[in-house]
């Protein structure tokens, strides 16, 4: 169980390094969407694999849970803000969100 | 051993899908796949509540979200031309990290099993009613805000 857990920490690594990319070299707003919830699985697995080491599985499943929650609303609410920014500027390119500019 | 490295495998190459795949349908049921493999971990480490919230909400509910997002978007929006090179240097980046990991990752890992590690005698229930009743109250809030201002950004109000 501690070597499987010790294990996860290589992938914790990856995947917070492929969301943090994609939310760098991404313009399209569902795409950085996605780039957040790489970020949350990473977040999930670092978690269950510190309650793994310290024996308190039951208190990380806890956070996971509120932290999962938290996500969806998260999701929903950036959703429903990228489909109005879709019908005002007929764009889901970051790059035509300058209207204030004007 | 295998299995769960398998795991592992299938859930970071599913979410480099997700970040790289042009088509945002496909790139979407990649990151459902990726929470599948995420929930099969979970379970393997003895964290079935998690899992469930996992399987249900993220593989699930999170998926429907994105494909009628997806479904609402016109589809010359969603194939977006983004500067596609910078996406070729990811696998290299990624061998760059991969090997520091190998050379300084044990070092990381001893930081935090140098904690000594306890017993936990409350069970889920407990925990999630009794010691942290407080997340709960943040859940619903959160819940509420999240509605409320989905209702505001659909309302057909004097704006």
């Amino acid at each position: 169980m501690a070597e499987l857990l010790k294990l996860n920490w290589f992938f914790v690594a990856l995947l917070a390094f492929v969301g943090l990319y994609c939310l760098l070299v991404s313009r399209n707003l569902l795409r950085l969407l996605i780039g957040i919830e790489i970020l949350s699985k990473a977040c999930i697995l670092a978690l269950i694999s510190c309650g793994g080491a310290i024996g308190k599985v039951n208190t990380a499943q806890t956070l996971v849970i509120t932290m999962i929650v938290v996500e969806v609303v998260v999701v929903a609410v950036a959703l429903g803000l990228i489909i109005r920014s879709y019908g005002a500027t007929n764009s889901i390119d970051m790059w035509r969100l300058n209207k204030l500019k004007d | 051993m295998s299995y769960y490295l398998l795991l592992l495998c299938i859930l970071v190459l599913f979410s480099l899908l997700a970040a790289t795949l042009r088509n945002m349908l496909f790139a979407a049921v990649s990151l459902a796949v990726a929470s599948i493999a995420l929930t099969l971990i979970l379970f393997a480490v003895s964290a079935p509540w998690a899992a469930i919230f996992e399987l249900s909400v993220c593989a699930g509910l999170i998926t429907v979200l994105f494909v009628s997002a997806v479904s609402m978007i016109r589809k010359e929006e969603l194939f977006l031309k983004e500067g596609r090179l910078r996406f070729a240097l990811l696998p290299l980046l990624v061998a760059v990290l991969g090997l520091g990991l190998w050379v300084f990752g044990d070092r990381l890992a001893g930081a935090l099993w140098a904690i000594p590690s306890t017993t936990e005698k409350a069970g889920i229930g407990m925990l999630l009613w009794g010691i942290r009743i407080q997340d709960l109250l943040g859940q619903v809030c959160m819940i509420l805000a999240g509605a409320l201002a989905i209702r505001a950004f659909f309302s057909k109000g004097r704006g």
